[in-house]
């Protein structure tokens, strides 16, 4: 299967995990993969609605989404995607530090796509983080833009 | 003709005089010999004795008699027996024994019959006196809170012991008085305003000291005047009581009648006296179970807020661990680029340097990990099912082969284990840490086995994690099961949380059941014991597994 060029909006308030996700994923997919950065749920939406400073953001094709963020957290931000008619197509890997049953179950019942923990193991993060847009560009089918 | 007839007659007279005679003598016998014991036997006997004898004087009246008819006796004493006045005194005396056993039948059995009479009328109403005593002790112990008893006891002195008005006063030690408490027909004024010192002239204190039930009727120097004319005492008789067990004076009831009424006689004080002796141990009762509700309220309260500490401790280690693995997961990150983009241009040194960093971060993130695990035993919710206990150590042991099979160690499992209601990922946690405990500690052990069984137990089911490695010293045995407890003997090299095992107490515990450990009895080496309670195996387990289950069944047969 052939790789489809990705842009992938990571939602992540640590600027360390950033770097290393970035730096993976350049890794793995080189310039196909195009990774865009907000800080807090807040500001996901006002990327995903292209309002504000994000006037002139692309449509990401997949999200990736941490739960703890300051302010509203990753839960408040699935469910607003999730109930935007417009939005809620896009995939939402939800990407935590928490292995909690409670958090994994949540998350799923807000509509989340995949849960992955992240790995405190030696050389896992990246592995992992590898993983995520090698299988949604190269397996999974993405859902087609409208005509 | 004649004369063998006279002396037939004569004969047959004398025959039955003796025969009366003797029978006299028998009745005589008998009764000596039995009247203490049977009064109506004895009364009996009386009356036949004298009728034996009232016959036997007339038998030999008639013997006589007709002997002189019979001119077989001097011509004088025929004379003489036809003499009026023996006929006179015989007749007399017959009429005089049956009077005797006329009286001796009236005094002896009709009056006896009526003195039974009366008796059973005052045991009659001693009994109705002492079933109503019984019922207001029932009624007083029944009740728990100390003012009620207090209201109720003074009611029951006027209701059934039929006093006017009953006011019941108790002693405070403290203070050092004694006071009105409660009262019934008693204006509520008195009751507030009664308040005397236990070492003072009043009566009520003297009755305390002392203990004496006391009948005062119109006025006693040791009254207070003022009182006394204010609630016109004048014209009542007042019995003061003590309110006394056993174990001493609580304090003492004031019951009053009027001059006018039935004074209390002393069988009715000594109903009074019984009464309050149990209406004591009542208020002692009810002074009890106060104590012990305000303490289990306490007791409530302390476990509530351990509970809420536990929990905020608990959601702490959680949100704590949580955040230390943020900087966890950068950690790794940084320290794997390193290695990869960087470790040629580092000498040996930094090499070796960057290699402890990886050793110890990675002991940072088990600690971690423990530490959110046994955080997580307190939070999970209800998410319990049934487990297969058999597939569930049979596929753990298949997991941890590559670790055993390095320490040339054998897993035995003794099936079948007994399934349980459990959250499955802490049942296989609590499973795994006793295993993974039991490598660890296995050491130079000769014989390296560890076993899993299970054993029926009346509180419950028992699954048994046996080693024969190390063991655990005695006075050790508790503390292994704390937070960051190590092994004295355990030597750095083996690598441990100290949490392991608190873990396993902690998912016993929220499972209804414990963990405790024993000396291996098979020989060197411990058993980890884990108690399921019932609770979590009803449903799973069918009835008759459980010891008590055919114990129960085999009463039920006999």
């Amino acid at each position: 299967m052939t790789c489809q060029p990705l842009n992938i909006l990571l939602v992540e308030d640590n600027d360390d995990h950033v770097f290393l996700a970035r730096k993976a994923i350049a890794q793995e997919m080189g310039e196909r993969v195009q990774v865009f950065h907000v800080n807090d749920g807040e500001s996901a939406i006002d990327f995903l609605r292209r309002r504000g400073e994000h006037r002139e953001a692309p449509r990401p094709d997949l999200i990736l989404l941490d739960l703890q963020l300051p302010g509203r957290d990753g839960f408040w931000v699935i469910r607003t995607i999730k109930g935007d008619p417009d939005l809620q197509v896009i995939p939402i890997v939800l990407f935590t530090s928490s292995d909690a049953s409670s958090d994994i179950r949540r998350g799923y019942e807000c509509g989340a796509n995949i849960y992955v923990c992240k790995p405190t193991g030696p050389d896992e993060f990246a592995d992992r983080i590898r993983a995520i847009p090698a299988f949604w560009s190269r397996v999974a089918h993405l859902p087609p833009a409208k005509n | 003709m004649i004369q063998i007839e006279g002396q037939v007659v004569v004969s047959v007279s004398v025959i039955v005089a003796l025969a009366w005679l003797a029978l006299f003598i028998y009745f005589v016998n008998l009764y000596r010999t039995s009247w203490r014991s049977e009064p109506r036997f004895a009364m009996v006997l009386a009356v036949l004795m004298l009728d034996a004898f009232r016959n036997l004087v007339e038998s030999a009246y008639l013997g006589v008699v007709y002997s002189g008819r019979f001119r077989m006796v001097p011509r004088y004493i025929d004379r003489l027996l036809w003499a009026p006045q023996v006929t006179i005194v015989t007749r007399l005396l017959t009429l005089a024994t049956a009077m005797v056993i006329l009286w001796l039948v009236m005094e002896r059995g009709f009056y006896n019959l009526q003195l039974r009479e009366q008796r059973s009328v005052v045991l009659e109403q001693r009994n109705r006196e002492l079933t109503a005593l019984q019922q207001l002790t029932a009624l007083v112990s029944g009740t728990l809170e100390t003012p009620a008893v207090l209201n109720r006891v003074c009611r029951e002195i006027v209701d059934t012991l039929s006093f006017r008005s009953a006011m019941l006063c108790l002693i405070d030690e403290e203070a050092g008085v004694i006071r009105g408490a409660a009262g019934y027909g008693v204006p509520e004024s008195l009751i507030e305003e009664t308040q005397r010192s236990l070492d003072g002239p009043d009566i009520l204190a003297a009755i305390a000291r002392t203990g004496a039930t006391e009948v005062v009727s119109g006025w006693d120097d040791r009254f207070d005047r003022e009182t006394f004319v204010r609630f016109g005492h004048a014209g009542l008789v007042r019995v003061f009581a003590p309110i006394q067990d056993a174990q001493g004076t609580v304090g003492a009831v004031e019951a009053t009648v009027k001059v006018s009424d039935t004074l209390p006689d002393a069988h009715r004080l000594a109903l009074l006296h019984s009464f309050l002796g149990h209406a004591c141990a009542a208020i002692r009762n009810a002074r009890l179970h106060e104590r012990v509700l305000t303490d289990r309220e306490r007791l409530n309260r302390l476990t509530h807020s351990l509970e809420d500490k536990n929990k905020q401790l608990e959601s702490f280690v959680y949100m704590v661990s949580h955040d230390l693995k943020a900087p966890l997961v950068s950690i790794q990150g940084f320290l794997s680029l390193l290695e990869i983009e960087c470790a040629t241009e580092l000498p040996e040194e930094g090499r070796f340097y960057l290699n402890r960093v990886r050793g110890n971060t990675e002991h940072l993130q088990r600690l971690i990990q423990q530490l959110l695990e046994l955080s997580r035993v307190g939070r999970a919710g209800d998410l319990r099912e049934r487990v297969d206990m058999d597939a569930l150590a049979q596929e753990i042991k298949e997991t941890m082969e590559p670790r055993l099979q390095p320490e040339r160690i054998t897993l035995e499992i003794v099936s079948p284990l007994p399934p349980v209601m459990a959250e499955p990922t802490q049942i296989r946690q609590l499973i795994v840490n006793l295993v993974d405990n039991s490598i660890k500690y296995m050491g130079a052990s000769l014989e390296r086995r560890i076993e899993i069984r299970s054993e029926v137990v009346p509180e419950g089911v028992e699954y048994v994690v046996t080693d024969t490695g190390m063991g655990i010293p005695e006075e050790m045995r508790e503390r292994a099961f704390q937070m960051f407890q190590r092994l004295p003997n355990a030597s750095s090299s083996i690598e441990g949380s100290g949490m392991g095992l608190a873990i396993v107490r902690k998912i016993a515990e929220a499972h209804g059941g414990s963990a405790w450990v024993e000396a291996n009895p098979g020989g060197t080496g411990s058993a980890f014991h884990i108690l399921i309670a019932p609770a979590a195996l009803s449903g799973v387990i069918s009835s008759g597994t459980l010891g008590t289950d055919d114990e129960s069944a085999a009463i039920e047969q006999q």
